[in-house]
């Protein structure tokens, strides 16, 4: 499903690349975690997919199609290749390489925060993914809105203002938003992290459902080893800054789990073992990293 | 919010008003010189005997100076806004000049554009468009600088244009800022009317309290001035209604 393939990265102001010959594979319907320390260069792994930044060497591809890379063929962008793309100016490049396929995003991201807009209702910020793709019917639509909303549990709350809704449920319609992309590969960047302890432990049992229900691939960004081992299927350690490797571990758990299930030995052994490779990283971790 | 409360909040800043108004026509009466002041009951009656020619002729001379200017000005501020926004080059380019615009003395330029344009509106017109597009330029631009980048991200994610990025986006995260310039563009644009129709002007409020002026006549310098001032909170509180209409998310 997703394809790394001696991925270099560097910011501009930086010495050295933050990401550096990386390689990894993930298959398609995985939950894939990855942990690091903040700063490592966790969140930049997710710019690259989502073409927000453009790698200065190798090759990702989504679903066997190539999203960012040039193959070794250095200084294809005109702009230079490294630099923070500003969302408005380049979307004639990226625009022309989408024209043949369909408007269907390579992946629906969610970010940190819900970042529902404020103007609209929580359904119309539903509406936003199918709008932009355009094709679909003011009723099918407010169809697909509704049927998510039902899915994420958010039924009769469409014509709130997000402003009225709670912390996990504005992450809920935020989901409920990522997936009516249609984009089979959904990358999560620690949407939980900005909610309080007893609303995470819900989301993640919630989100455990969803994925069950929708068979999706996640990739799920945070630096909770709990929350990754709890979540995922295997989870990808950032033990290094610069990001040379990801470190795979599979969690042994099966697909149905509960919270008394990170109470077993081994699991507790395991979440040791994980704090204990990150702790090397962050004292590896050079003092100015890029974030 | 009932209208109850409102009133209540008003009451500190309505009873300062009558008391300054108490204090004012106290002194104008003590003083027993109109031409220089005259008491607020003076004004008022002033401004019922001149009611003919002030509102049928200097009013609407004026309302039509500030309707053209601040349209003008709205036009003008947004595609500068919006020019910025989108070109870093014409950012780097206008933003210096739209600030250094605002340090020419336009009182003391408007005699010129009586020299350009004559008597005709077209003077007034430009005094308030020099005082009036800046606030709606800058505050716009910085809506547009106040978005946050996720949501740029995110849109981009989600596969949008230029032209949805701006539409559904951009315009819809600016509307805030724009209502709150042209709050403070409104009565902007009132001053402006009337420091043109001072420079030169066959009509118009501003016109008419200088002429009452060279007459030694305080009252008739109130009166118009009274109605100036009485059009611009109208106007304001007009804008502000079809903000609240408008924008219903401005609690976030």
């Amino acid at each position: 499903m997703l394809d790394f393939k001696d991925v270099v990265f560097q910011f501009p102001v930086e010495e050295k690349p933050i990401i550096d010959h990386l390689s990894f594979h993930v298959d398609r319907g995985e939950f894939i975690s990855i942990i690091g320390a903040s700063g490592c260069g966790k969140s930049t792994i997710f710019r690259l997919i989502n073409r927000l930044l453009e790698p200065e060497k190798g090759e990702i591809l989504v679903a066997g199609r190539r999203v960012a890379g040039n193959a070794g063929k250095p200084g294809a962008g005109p702009e230079g290749k490294n630099k923070r793309r500003d969302a408005g100016e380049m979307k004639g490049k990226v625009g022309k390489a989408e024209k043949s396929g369909e408007k269907v995003p390579v992946c629906g991201y969610m970010p940190q925060q819900d970042l529902l807009f404020p103007w609209r209702t929580v359904e119309e910020n539903l509406y936003l993914p199918m709008e932009l793709q355009g094709g679909l019917s003011k009723e099918e639509q407010h169809r697909r809105a509704q049927k998510a909303l039902e899915d994420v549990g958010l039924a009769g709350k469409g014509d709130k203002r997000p402003s009225e809704l709670s912390g996990g449920m504005r992450q809920r319609a935020a989901f409920a938003r990522t997936l009516l992309t249609g984009a089979d590969l959904l990358l999560l960047d620690e949407p939980f992290s900005a909610l309080d302890y007893l609303t995470r432990i819900e989301m993640r049992e919630w989100l455990l459902e969803q994925w069950a229900r929708e068979r999706k691939t996640v990739l799920f960004i945070t630096h909770d080893v709990e929350e990754a081992i709890f979540l995922s299927g295997r989870v990808l350690v950032a033990e290094r800054s610069p990001i040379t490797s990801l470190t795979s571990v599979e969690i042994p758990l099966g697909a149905s789990r509960s919270i008394e299930d990170l109470k077993k030995p081994e699991i507790q052994d395991m979440k040791e073992n994980l704090i204990g490779k990150l702790r090397k990283a962050v004292i590896d971790l050079p003092l100015k990293a890029g974030v | 919010m009932s209208s109850g409360n409102a009133n209540r909040a008003n009451l500190p800043a309505a009873i300062l008003v009558f008391a300054f108004l108490m204090v004012w026509q106290m002194a104008a009466m003590g003083m027993k010189a109109a031409y220089i002041l005259p008491s607020p009951i003076q004004v008022v009656q002033k401004l019922w005997v001149l009611r003919k020619p002030l509102f049928t002729a200097h009013l609407p001379a004026t309302i039509s100076v500030v309707a053209i200017g601040l349209i003008i000005s709205i036009v003008l501020g947004m595609a500068l806004a919006i020019l910025m926004d989108a070109s870093p080059i014409a950012e780097k380019a206008l933003y210096p000049l739209v600030i250094a615009s605002q340090t020419i003395p336009t009182t003391a330029l408007a005699p010129l554009f009586v020299l350009w344009f004559g008597y005709t509106i077209w003077s007034k017109v430009l005094v308030t468009v020099l005082i009036t597009f800046f606030p709606i330029t800058i505050t716009v631009f910085d809506g547009f600088r106040s978005i946050r980048t996720e949501m740029k991200d995110l849109m981009f994610c989600m596969g949008a244009d230029t032209r949805q990025m701006f539409f559904k986006l951009k315009l819809p995260a600016v509307l805030p800022f724009f209502f709150s310039a042209l709050k403070m563009a409104v009565p902007l644009s009132v001053i402006g009317a009337a420091i043109g129709e001072w420079l030169g002007a066959q009509s118009g409020l501003g016109y008419f309290s200088r002429r009452m002026m060279t007459q030694l006549d305080g009252a008739g310098v109130f009166a118009p001035i009274l109605l100036l001032s009485v059009a611009a909170m109208l106007m304001t509180a007009v804008v502000s209604v079809i903000e609240k209409r408008v924008i219903s998310w401005r609690n976030e």
